[in-house]
């Protein structure tokens, strides 16, 4: 599956880091498809545990302050994949073939309902609240 | 807490990365002065290391995108403090117990006089291409 540019928002912090989750998911794919995973595994699981602390504290600080509408869905949103990930972490404490199915179907899944909806129009959201910008 | 309004560029993603990295600085020190746990000091080194990274990829990312006239320079400070960081993280075990907190107190220096003279003009760079509708408060 290519994302290509769908997942861009034109808010430059936040493309970056959706990009950076995007590239992982792709990477830890391609390597999964090879059975050459493991060590990606645990630098996955690893990663999303700060990467989801620190993006999502930032989208939310951006939907507080931009006073978006959908904030609080968003938020749950949120709180649900932190929940997620914090269980995946319980459940599987080394690498199995499984665990690591299981992981790239929750990113996949995370990418095209999350990234490629809510944060869209989070992001065209903030679009429209920043001046002298072009639409995106 | 918040960054002190001097220091503060307007621009939410990156007040808000310089308040964390200020932050994990602080947790940092403690450790250095804690001095008894290794493996916690490198662990909050090496968190830091990404951290920074991450942040100034950002930064440069924005560069980029607004063709940002200082940008040259601007990356060579970012590179600079990323050899000092690097160098820190494999040489602590060497150092004497007290270098640690001195050197972890300059890193953080460096970070307020970074924002200081490159941060803010690089802000209002970008604050002149995408101005949020609303007063900081
Ligand atoms: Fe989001
Ligand atoms: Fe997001
Ligand atoms: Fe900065
Ligand atoms: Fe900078």
């Amino acid at each position: 599956m290519a994302f290509d540019e769908k997942y861009e928002t034109g808010v430059v912090w936040q493309d970056f880091q959706h990009k950076q989750l995007i590239d992982l998911f792709q990477k830890i794919k391609e390597a999964r498809a090879n059975k050459k995973d493991e060590s990606l595994f645990r630098y996955t699981v690893a990663f999303l545990a700060m990467y989801v602390n620190h993006h999502f504290s930032l989208e939310e600080e951006y939907m507080e302050k931009y006073q978006y509408p959908g904030k609080d869905t968003h938020h749950k949103e949120h709180q649900a994949f932190v929940k997620e990930i914090k269980a995946f972490r319980d459940e599987n404490k080394g690498y199995s073939q499984r665990a690591s199915d299981d992981l790239l179907t929750r990113m996949e899944d995370w990418i095209l309902t999350h990234i490629l909806e809510d944060d869209q129009r989070l992001g065209r959201h903030i679009h429209s609240f920043e001046k002298n910008r072009s639409a995106p | 807490m918040d960054l002190d309004i001097q220091y503060q560029t307007g621009l939410l993603w990156q007040d808000y990365q310089h308040k964390e990295w200020i932050s994990l600085l602080g947790q940092l020190k403690e450790a250095a002065n804690d001095g008894q746990n290794q493996q916690l000091f490198y662990e909050a080194i090496s968190f830091l290391a990404m951290y920074v990274n991450h942040h100034f990829s950002v930064e440069e990312a924005y560069m980029k995108q607004y063709r940002y006239p200082e940008e040259r320079f601007h990356r060579e400070e970012h590179r600079i403090y990323i050899l000092r960081l690097k160098d820190f993280r494999e040489k602590h075990r060497e150092y004497a117990t007290d270098v640690c907190p001195k050197i972890v107190e300059n890193m953080t220096d460096w970070v307020y006089s970074h924002i200081m003279e490159n941060d803010k003009k690089l802000g209002e760079f970008i604050l002149t291409k995408e101005q949020p509708r609303l007063k900081q408060s």
